[in-house]
């Protein structure tokens, strides 16, 4: 007789229909901060998926490689001038050794002295400011060379014989001459390259672009992929719905532009461009009021056309780039006009716009919330009483 | 009972299309199907109920207020949209979380009622953890009929939620519904699959092209349906005999006479005159009748009918 065998365990119950919470026991109290919550979370969760954000990262190394390309290193320009000193103390060798062969330490004393010099050089050497005139920006580089040269003349004096010196000066001599005639070849200037880059094709293009782009498809996308009714048929109205996915799209977009900057001015820090340290805090209280005006406009030329990006580059041929630009007051309709006047605050930013007059820090900022406010208002308005279904859609 | 939806002459057009053809109904507490084919008019009406659309004309009230931008009357209202959209890059704790918030479910209770939706909908808890992107049809409806459950609406607009459902599936949404419908929801379901419409729903609103062609409880629409046209099997010896002598007397809007087996198909003009000259007309006739046969009274063959 088989002893009797004790029960399995306990599987795990399925869930029972009719098992949630009695009816009559939800207080639900909707408003613009709990909406504001909700879909916050589902803006950033929406982003953070392994292949959103992998994208995302490619798309920001995609500028801060371009720099890293385009803005030559303090270091390159130097070189460039002094050229590499093993290459002269060959040369120099091949000269010496019609005197008779050169001793192995006498080429090793030789050699330390150029290239204890060039990195001497390369490290002292300043680079001219951003907004020095050309003239005095080449004579400050001629001093600098000038100081090399005599220190290394200084040097090799008490290191060679006499009638090796005299092959070293007239050495020395072609040398410095060849060396001074680079400072007249026009030369990329790093500084310049970056400030470019970073101000008028990132600043007054990729971003406003980002931006329409991003806000503009807040409600288009979700119009395209039919889930624009789960939100539209929640307790908030129309206008709460605008405002807290302007909010929350716009706040997502304002972290991932800082981060894009972020990695800018890091790479600017990596190539030596000078002065990042007194930009950096202007160009960031910038992008921190444009984003949300660039954003503002974005919804609002979302709601108003599927074809918001096209919209959004009329606006900036007519309204940037032409309205901005005529010399009356009317020109103040231009956000990049206030962001230039903003920027004009700032030496090493403001010898890119050449501005008249550098009008107060506030005055700009002003300008870009009232831009915002206005932006959002419009957009708000429209949704409060357009239809945005996927039937009215194919009607229009 | 008092009217929780109450249509008056409602039109909506979309440009010179019509979705909606002044249409007046009423709907009372309960189950009530809407019924009828694609382009009827259906999502339009619908989409007017939970507010996402506005009527072009006439007036469309739910708990006596008008939906359009109501957040009071939204918090009344669930709504389980058609297709298989959904947010795709998320989890459905996830997306019901969010939506939650935005409904205004108290923070606290939010996981805890997104969790019991998830279980009431039969959403395996193995599923939870994978994207609503790599779900599959059924298992999206579930997660959006969740949704629409979350913040206890009293009326619950379904816009063919058994879509994409196995059988197994559809038997426990419709019990569900049921259950709901017993704890006071009103639902209103529209549907192509119209044999659970049938059993599941009180009342029945057949719209096409735009109007509502018939709207009440099952047992109004079948009493209407005897002053419509109404087919007829007849097994007779002489099928054309007969068919020509109805139609002589006006009786027949039209007949087939079936090649294999010679049964006559009578498409009757009006049913309620018919049948009082029906004796009459067959002596007349002369013609031996071996069988007769009305099609069946299914909701099948009455949205049949009047959609045809």
């Amino acid at each position: 007789m088989t002893p009797p065998t004790s029960p399995p365990p306990p599987t795990a119950i399925p869930p029972v229909i009719g098992s949630a919470p009695p009816r009559g026991t939800l207080v639900a109290a909707p408003g613009l901060l709990a909406a504001l919550r909700g879909v916050w979370l589902l803006t950033w969760r929406r982003h953070c998926t392994a292949r959103s954000l992998t994208w995302t990262l490619v798309a920001m190394l995609g500028l801060p490689f371009v720099v890293y390309v385009s803005a030559v290193s303090h270091q390159s320009v130097v070189q460039q001038i002094l050229g590499y000193p093993e290459v002269d103390a060959r040369r120099l060798f091949y000269r010496m050794n019609r005197l008779g062969p050169l001793a192995p330490q006498d080429r090793a004393t030789i050699n330390s002295i150029f290239t204890n010099e060039y990195h001497r050089s390369v490290e002292a050497w300043k680079p001219p400011a951003t907004n020095a005139p050309v003239v005095e920006g080449m004579a400050g580089q001629l001093d600098q060379l000038s100081e090399w040269n005599r220190r290394l003349i200084s040097r090799m004096e008490d290191a060679v014989t006499p009638a090796q010196f005299r092959v070293f000066e007239q050495f020395q001599s072609r040398s410095y001459g060849e060396k001074a005639r680079t400072l007249n070849r026009p030369r990329w200037n790093p500084s310049d390259a970056f400030y470019n880059l970073l101000v008028q094709f990132y600043f007054f293009l990729v971003l406003p672009m980002v931006c329409a782009r991003s806000c503009g498809a807040i409600f288009r996308d979700e119009l395209q992929a039919e889930t624009l009714g789960f939100l539209l048929t929640r307790p908030v109205s129309r206008a709460a719905l605008v405002i807290v996915k302007y909010i929350s799209q716009t706040a997502w977009l304002s972290l991932l532009l800082l981060a894009q900057t972020a990695l800018l001015f890091l790479t600017g820090g990596i190539r030596g461009v000078p002065h990042l340290g007194g930009v950096a805090p202007i160009f960031v209280l910038g992008q921190f009021f444009a984003v949300p005006a660039w954003s503002a406009l974005g919804l609002l030329l979302g709601l108003i056309s599927n074809r918001y990006i096209a919209l959004a580059l009329v606006y900036g041929f007519v309204v940037e780039l032409g309205i901005g630009r005529i010399p009356t007051n009317i020109n103040t309709l231009s956000l990049m006009r206030h962001l230039k006047d903003l920027f004009a605050n700032n030496a090493d930013l403001a010898k890119l716009f050449d501005p008249a007059t550098t009008p107060a820090i506030w005055t700009p900022l002003a300008a870009m919330v009232i831009g915002t406010a206005v932006f959002l208002g419009l957009a708000v308005l429209l949704f409060m009483f357009r239809e945005y279904h996927v039937n009215a859609e194919m009607q229009r | 009972m008092s009217a929780i939806i109450q249509a008056v002459e409602l039109s909506r057009w979309y440009g010179i299309v019509m979705g909606l053809n002044n249409v007046s109904f009423e709907v009372e507490a309960g189950l009530t199907g809407l019924v009828g084919p694609n382009g009827a008019g259906k999502s339009t009406l619908i989409s007017i109920i939970t507010g996402q659309l506005q009527p072009s004309s006439g007036v469309l009230t739910v708990f006596g207020e008008k939906p359009w931008n109501n957040p009071s009357l939204l918090r009344r209202i669930g709504y389980c949209p058609e297709g298989e959209a959904v947010a795709s890059e998320l989890r459905p704790l996830e997306w019901l979380r969010g939506l939650a918030f935005v409904s205004g479910i108290p923070a606290g209770e939010i996981e805890s009622r997104c969790e019991a939706m998830l279980d009431r909908v039969r959403l395996p808890r193995e599923a939870w953890r994978k994207r609503l992107g790599q779900y599959s049809k059924g298992m999206k409806q579930r997660v959006k009929l969740a949704q629409g459950l979350l913040h206890e609406p009293e009326l619950l607009v379904l816009d063919e939620p058994m879509n994409g459902l196995d059988p197994m599936g559809r038997q426990e949404i419709a019990t569900m519904l049921k259950d709901l419908a017993a704890q006071g929801v009103s639902v209103v379901i529209s549907s192509h699959i119209l044999a659970e419409l049938e059993s599941l729903c009180k009342s029945i609103v057949v719209l096409n092209w735009g109007r509502v062609l018939a709207s009440g409880g099952q047992k109004e629409i079948r009493s209407d349906i005897k002053n419509w046209s109404e087919e007829l099997a007849v097994e007779c010896d002489e099928p054309e005999k007969l068919a020509r002598c109805l139609f002589d007397a006006g009786a027949l809007a039209g007949f087939d006479i079936d090649p294999d087996n010679g049964v006559l198909h009578l498409r009757v003009k009006d049913a309620g005159n018919f049948y009082t000259q029906w004796t009459e007309l067959l002596l007349r006739s002369g013609v031996t009748v071996q069988g007769i046969r009305s099609q069946s009274r299914s909701l099948k063959n009455i949205f049949d009918k009047v959609t045809a």
